[in-house]
């Protein structure tokens, strides 16, 4: 267990570390002028020159390198040419909302994605129906579902609130409007926030659920056929007791690593649903970055997701060997 | 080898036309001349709630891009006999 954690601690560094060399070659070969950006449209050519200067743009490409490397592994990730905060309180402001509507977002998806493969196990009437809706909306680009959800139960219905995380005052610690109020106690706000969720958390779990209801619906007809369910069957359990007991555990795995896989993707995929319900997280802070060519908020970002992205499928690999004695974590 | 490659690629073109779509949506697609289905749609986000068939006209083909290339991407794989 040790030897694997360290190998894999190990995998994550080697891997993120690839990760910067390649936000910093995007960067240098990129047309926009970070110096530029930051001193406005309008300054002299001997200001922006001085501003090379000071932000280190006129250094060798791998003094630059070595120099951001250093600061991330003292905890300094640069200071943003936009907001002109330190990137680092930057993602501490705009990451836990972020981490709010993933997570939800991800337990809808792995309900929808239990769903679309045991109705098929279980035999419920209208699993196909189901099946073909989601594959369906699966389909769509993310955007657009967002734009119907925002017609129907916002325009239509007005049931829904189509903006911001919520109406009340955040009263932290977290900075997790939900979580927040759900732990000072105030039902009003907690409502609120999770009305403010709905949409977005929904529109953002579709394509998740459909990927992984995929693989965890091949998995358990390929469990259904082997003999140890036919001898449960022939026991006189019922359909429901043999997919519960047989065939679950044993047919978990794929689908689980599937989640690991599609949890880090959620993160990259938030930035468009986050644009359109104007939730202030990282992907607003991102989507509002890139345009402007500020490249220390790109590469934090870029960081922090990945490090998001490495450590989650770690984390799966061990809940696989919980689900599956037979695979050791090794 | 090269029937998985194909069947892969083909399933893959899906996936491709959504975030190629994602991307313009966001404004990080080709400059406003030229025509973009997710750059058409979020230039039209303010006339969501008055005229939803302008911004989500464009949406809807990327739907059907997106379908089209799924069930071509099926269809591939169930003609050629891949091996597991």
């Amino acid at each position: 267990m040790l030897a694997f954690l360290t190998r894999r601690a190990a995998a994550a560094v080697v891997i993120l570390l690839t990760l910067s060399l390649v936000i910093f070659v995007l960067q240098a070969v990129s047309p926009g002028d970070p110096a530029r950006a930051y001193v406005g449209a309008n300054a002299s050519p001997e200001m922006v020159a001085a501003e090379r200067q000071r932000l280190g743009l006129n250094d060798p490409f791998f003094t630059r390198y070595f120099h951001f490397l250093g600061g991330v592994f003292t905890g300094d990730l640069g200071r943003s040419l936009r907001t002109r905060q330190s990137v680092v309180s930057d993602i501490a402001t705009y990451l836990p909302a972020t981490a709010e509507l993933v997570v939800t977002a991800f337990l809808i998806a792995l309900v929808l994605a239990a769903l679309y493969a045991l109705s098929g196990a279980l035999r419920w009437p209208g699993a196909a129906l189901g099946r073909g809706v989601l594959l369906l909306l699966a389909a769509a680009p993310p955007f657009l579902l967002a734009l119907i959800g925002i017609i129907v139960f916002f325009g239509q219905l007005g049931w829904l609130p189509a903006r911001g995380v919520g109406d009340f005052e955040d009263p932290g610690p977290f900075g997790m409007q939900a979580l927040d109020t759900l732990l000072h106690g105030q039902p009003d706000a907690f409502v609120n926030a999770l009305a403010h969720l709905a949409l977005p958390a929904v529109v953002l779990s579709i394509a998740p659920a459909v990927a992984i209801g995929r693989v965890f619906r091949s998995s358990l007809r390929a469990v259904l056929d082997v003999d140890y369910v036919r001898t449960a069957r022939s026991k006189g359990l019922t359909e429901f007791q043999v997919v519960a007991h047989h065939v679950v555990r044993n047919g978990i795995g794929p689908a689980l690593s599937m989640g690991g896989l599609q949890l880090g993707f959620m993160f990259a995929g938030v930035v468009v649903v986050e644009q359109v319900f104007s939730w202030p997280g990282i992907g607003n802070y991102l989507a509002a970055s890139i345009p402007v060519a500020d490249f220390p908020a790109i590469a934090g970002v870029t960081l922090v997701l990945g490090a998001i992205y490495v450590v989650s499928n770690v984390v799966v690999d061990l809940l696989q060997a919980v689900a599956d004695p037979r695979v050791t974590a090794e | 080898m090269i029937p998985t490659a194909v069947v892969s690629a083909s399933l893959d073109i899906a996936n491709v036309v959504l975030l190629l779509a994602a991307l313009s949506f966001l404004g990080l697609g080709q400059k406003a001349p030229a025509p973009e289905l997710g750059a058409d749609t979020a230039r039209a986000l303010s006339q969501l709630l008055s005229q939803w068939w302008v911004p989500g006209i464009p949406g809807i083909a990327v739907l059907v891009l997106s379908l089209i290339a799924n069930l071509g991407g099926d269809a591939i794989r169930n003609l050629i006999p891949v091996r597991r």
